[in-house]
């Protein structure tokens, strides 16, 4: 009877624990993305944390672009033509590809973004294809298109938004929606029709509404389309989103879960924010190796919490902002 | 209202509104429209008078203030009249201009004037088109992107805004995305740090020009991509690539433009601080801010800054050996001041004999200096519309045996500015001078008003990314002098290396018997790629690479046994081979196919084979595109 008593007690202990750890993880999961959502929502900027800089015996170089699979971050080390991965204090964890064309090889890795299974898909740029690892860096296969008329040309930024994989497709100047099958969902080409076509886009992004954002890098703006390709604005950085940009060669951006924009601006060494209507709201950066300047900054990850991930390639350098 | 003034009213009204439509209808010619594409440029108009005219276009250029017309086209007659113009297709006549007929070039503004032949000094309409032009990547002829709003200047200063990789050409290789900045650039900051720079005069951050030109021309904007993955095509071009390996399997080697290290340390060139000293990075080759250049590749006009180093020969007495850093350096010197304007037509023999490196004549030019043909000499003086009867200015070159017509471009500056070419007293008009070429002409009087000349010679190569283009006069994109050109361009650096003669000892810093280089069809980059090279796109004597032929795929065959930083196109001792593996120290040579016969103008190989596929040579194999074969 005694005995059973005490597992009474044991098994409750467990149980209110595990109710308890739930109630306060509950908790600081929204502490988190009130803090970061009202930083970025009220006009101030996003927080630096600190930087990651690669394992000590292989630094970054030039990193392109960076996603967060859970807990991890994942880097391309584009010109190591490897990705390396980290812990979520910028402890570097493993690491894999190497130069080549072979499965698992790159020649210049880009757009990185991971899937629901926890698997990481990797653009090549110049292998002119998209590899797919799981999250312990073993190369699974190639992404393979339905269609062989659908074939990606020069993949550069990746997203994956509800089992389907946002693209774009350098120099074929466009962006494709594949389900993860490879079935083509969608593909954007222009703004409004071909008079206005797209040039060089670097990067794509979702929002919650289903939105779609892009990075038109050769035409130094902005496109937002909604989730079925139709237009709907342009944000170039002049006042009314009309005049000359004040862009010069967009790259990565992310939406915030409150709707702000993040876009890095590659040649400025800025990154803007805009909120929902394309109105700037903050800006940050410069040129510069001190603490929040960049040179040449390129990729940028915005995660459902609000944290953001950006890529700082000549200071070869990802900063960390929650 | 009292009937009276009701009246007086209607006719009144009625009175004006004839006027007005009377002064309306009464325009001489209805302005019709100008447009430019890919072939020059369209201007279409209608005849609005009352009675059939002759009609002429004239094009004027922002060079002279729009004083000359570089082109009159030939003249339409009796176009027909169309008093009350319904804008039907019919009714507008077109005359088209090529860029040729203008002698265009980058950057100029051009004015079309539509002019009524029967009264001349009467212009019945303008147009004024931009000169702000990129290179289309299908037929690497030029591409007017005038229409487009973004690029087309808004306060008329010729100016648009750099970076703005998204214009149409963009995707093409090189255009014209450096320079012609807009009144509120955001362009500056991407380079230099105002307040903060890492480096020296020119206030770059660190690594700044490798890092900045590796963030567009990495393929991620459709730019050239200067770190492209090898492949067929990219043996076929003039720069190969900065992406390849230097491991024992490659044996790669390439220009290091990262800035770790200064151009001093180019072989054949000299090592004093004051022009060697530098950093050595994309911008020793090319100009960020543009060069001006007609050639797509965007190649500094004066690189490592010979335009604004004056010319002294060595004091009497001082030997090359005894020279000092600086005396030989002024040896190289491209700005020669105080020349005498020697006359060709009194003194045919002026130039029979040495003087200094570059001189100025001036002759009477007659049919046989002038051809239509891109590949003559002629060519040169015919495109910029030298007529018989004319005289020009020229810089001429010593190559060691004689002087030869020199067409390096002549640098323009400011009175600040060492590099700086002066015709003194050269008139206001009547003078035409053709920048890019190095000459000057117009009638005897504007010429002979030139009394002496400063020339300050820089380097224009009009080529396009096919390395054929240099050297196969064959080749429809080649054209006279882009060959030699471009060897004055590798020997800016690799100074000694420029050589047209192989009998006399050459060079400054070092004295040797050396390649010819200085001849089209013996350009440095027949034998080397300008950016990067390594086993796989390295070539075999029978122009055969890794991605085709019988090696296809054997990276051992094509790895070069002898590494080094050469950046050869042609692996091992092929690159001598694949020109010379025919010619008489080879013969009966049982492993090559193709042997000249003992009257053959060729040797090499083979022989090379023009657009069309006709062999320059009966009975010989042709050539796949781009190899080569040396034509004499």
């Amino acid at each position: 009877m005694k005995k059973k008593t005490t597992y009474i007690w044991m098994g409750s202990i467990v149980a209110l624990s595990i109710v308890l750890f739930a109630v306060i993880y509950f908790f600081h999961l929204q502490d988190d993305a009130i803090k970061v959502a009202d930083n970025l929502k009220t006009g101030g900027q996003p927080t630096l944390s600190y930087y990651i800089q690669g394992d000590l015996n292989d630094p970054l170089e030039k990193p392109m672009d960076v996603t967060k699979v859970g807990e991890f971050v994942y880097v391309t080390d584009t010109n190591h033509k490897q990705v390396q991965v980290f812990d979520r204090s910028g402890t570097p964890v493993f690491k894999f590809g190497k130069e080549g064309t072979d499965k698992g090889q790159f020649e210049f890795p880009y757009g990185i973004a991971g899937d629901k299974d926890g698997n990481i898909y990797v653009a090549d740029l110049y292998n002119a294809n998209i590899s797919i690892f799981n999250e312990k860096g073993k190369f699974i296969k190639y992404f393979e298109v339905a269609d062989k008329a659908d074939q990606l040309k020069g993949p550069g930024g990746l997203r994956i938004y509800n089992n389907q994989l946002y693209v774009t497709d350098i120099p074929n100047n466009r962006v494709v929606v594949f389900d993860l099958k490879g079935k083509k969902m969608l593909e954007i080409t222009s703004v409004t029709g071909k008079e206005d076509l797209l040039n060089a886009p670097n990067a794509v992004t979702i929002d919650d509404d289903k939105n779609i954002y892009v990075s038109d890098t050769g035409k130094q703006r902005l496109v937002v389309y909604d989730k079925t390709g139709k237009y709907k604005r342009t944000i170039n950085g002049s006042a009314d989103n009309k005049g000359s940009s004040k862009f010069v060669n967009p790259r990565g951006i992310g939406v915030a879960s409150n709707g702000t924009l993040l876009m890095v601006d590659n040649m400025t060494h800025y990154v803007y924010g805009f909120d929902k209507d394309g109105k700037q709201i903050f800006q940050f950066g410069g040129i510069g190796s001190d603490k929040n300047q960049f040179y040449l900054p390129n990729g940028l990850f915005v995660d459902d919490k609000g944290e953001v991930l950006i890529t700082d390639t000549v200071n070869a350098r990802v900063g960390f902002y929650y | 209202m009292s009937k009276f003034k009701f009246s007086f009213s209607l006719v009144l009204t009625i009175i004006l509104v004839g006027i007005l439509s009377t002064s309306v209808f009464a325009r001489g010619a209805y302005w019709g429209s100008l447009t430019g594409d890919n072939s020059g440029w369209s201007f279409k108009f209608i005849n609005t008078s009352d009675k059939a005219k002759d009609f002429t276009v004239k094009v004027y250029s922002n060079e002279d203030g729009y004083t000359d017309a570089l082109y009159s086209s030939p003249v339409k007659t009796a176009v027909a009249p169309h008093p009350e113009p319904t804008g039907a297709a019919g009714e507008y006549v077109t005359v088209t201009v090529t860029p040729d007929n203008v002698n265009f070039q980058l950057g100029v503004i051009y004015k079309f004037v539509l002019v009524d032949v029967t009264d001349p000094a009467k212009e019945v309409a303008t147009e004024t088109k931009y000169g702000v032009t990129t290179v289309n990547d299908t037929n690497k002829k030029l591409y007017n992107v005038s229409d487009d709003p973004e690029m087309v200047d808004v306060d008329g200063s010729g100016l648009v805004n750099a970076n703005h990789t998204g214009l149409p050409g963009a995707a093409s290789k090189g255009g014209n995305k450096h320079g012609f900045y807009q009144n509120n650039t955001n362009s500056c900051a991407a380079c230099h740090q105002t307040h903060t720079a890492a480096q020296g005069e020119a206030l770059l951050f660190k690594d700044g020009v490798y890092s900045t030109c590796s963030a567009c021309h990495d393929g991620t904007t459709g730019a050239y991509n200067a770190f492209a993955t090898s492949s067929a095509e990219t043996t076929k071009e003039i720069a190969g690539t900065f992406n390849i390996s230097t491991d024992s399997a490659h044996n790669g080697s390439l220009h290091q433009s990262d800035g770790s290290i200064t151009v001093s340390a180019a072989p054949g060139g000299g090592k004093s601080q004051a022009v060697w000293g530098g950093e050595f990075n994309c911008a020793s080759c090319h100009a960020p801010h543009g060069a001006g250049s007609t050639m797509e590749n965007n190649l500094n006009m004066d690189p490592l800054g010979w335009g604004g180093v004056e010319y002294k020969a060595l004091p009497t007495g001082v030997t090359l050996d005894g020279a000092t850093d600086a005396q030989k350096d002024s040896l190289n010197g491209k700005l020669f001041k105080d020349l005498t304007i020697i006359d060709l037509d009194t003194n045919s023999a002026a130039l029979a004999s040495f003087i200094k490196p570059y001189v100025v004549a001036k002759k009477t030019i007659t049919a046989a200096d002038l051809s239509t043909d891109k590949t003559k000499e002629g060519y040169m003086y015919s495109r910029a519309n030298v007529q018989v009867g004319q005289k020009v200015i020229q810089t001429y070159r010593w190559t060691g045996k004689a002087y030869v017509r020199d067409f390096s471009l002549w640098l323009r500056g400011s009175s600040r500015e060492a590099a700086n070419t002066v015709l003194t007293g050269a008139p206001a008009t009547g003078l035409t001078i053709v920048w890019r070429d190095g000459f000057a002409f117009g009638a005897a009087t504007a010429v002979d008003a030139v009394s002496k000349a400063q020339i300050s010679l820089g380097i224009d190569v009009e080529t396009t990314t096919n390395i054929r283009s240099l050297f196969d006069s064959g080749y429809t994109n080649y054209i006279y002098d882009s060959g030699t050109e471009m060897s004055k361009y590798c020997a800016s650096c690799h100074t000694d290396y420029l050589s047209t003669v192989r009998t006399n000892l050459t060079g400054t810093y070092t004295q040797a018997h050396r390649h010819t280089t200085g001849k089209d069809n013996l350009t440095c980059v027949r034998c080397h790629y300008g950016h990067g090279t390594d086993a796989t796109i390295m070539k075999d004597s029978n122009d055969e690479s890794y991605f085709e032929g019988d090696h296809a795929g054997k990276l051992d065959y094509y790895v070069d046994p002898n590494p080094s930083s050469a950046l050869k196109r042609y692996t091992g001792m092929s690159v001598c081979y694949a020109c010379h593996g025919s010619g008489g120290q080879f013969i009966n040579n049982p492993a090559n196919e193709a042997i000249d016969g003992p009257t053959s103008t060729i040797y090499g190989s083979h022989a090379v084979v023009n657009d069309a596929g006709v062999q320059y040579d009966d009975g010989e194999a042709p050539l796949k595109p781009g190899q080569p074969g040396t034509r004499e």
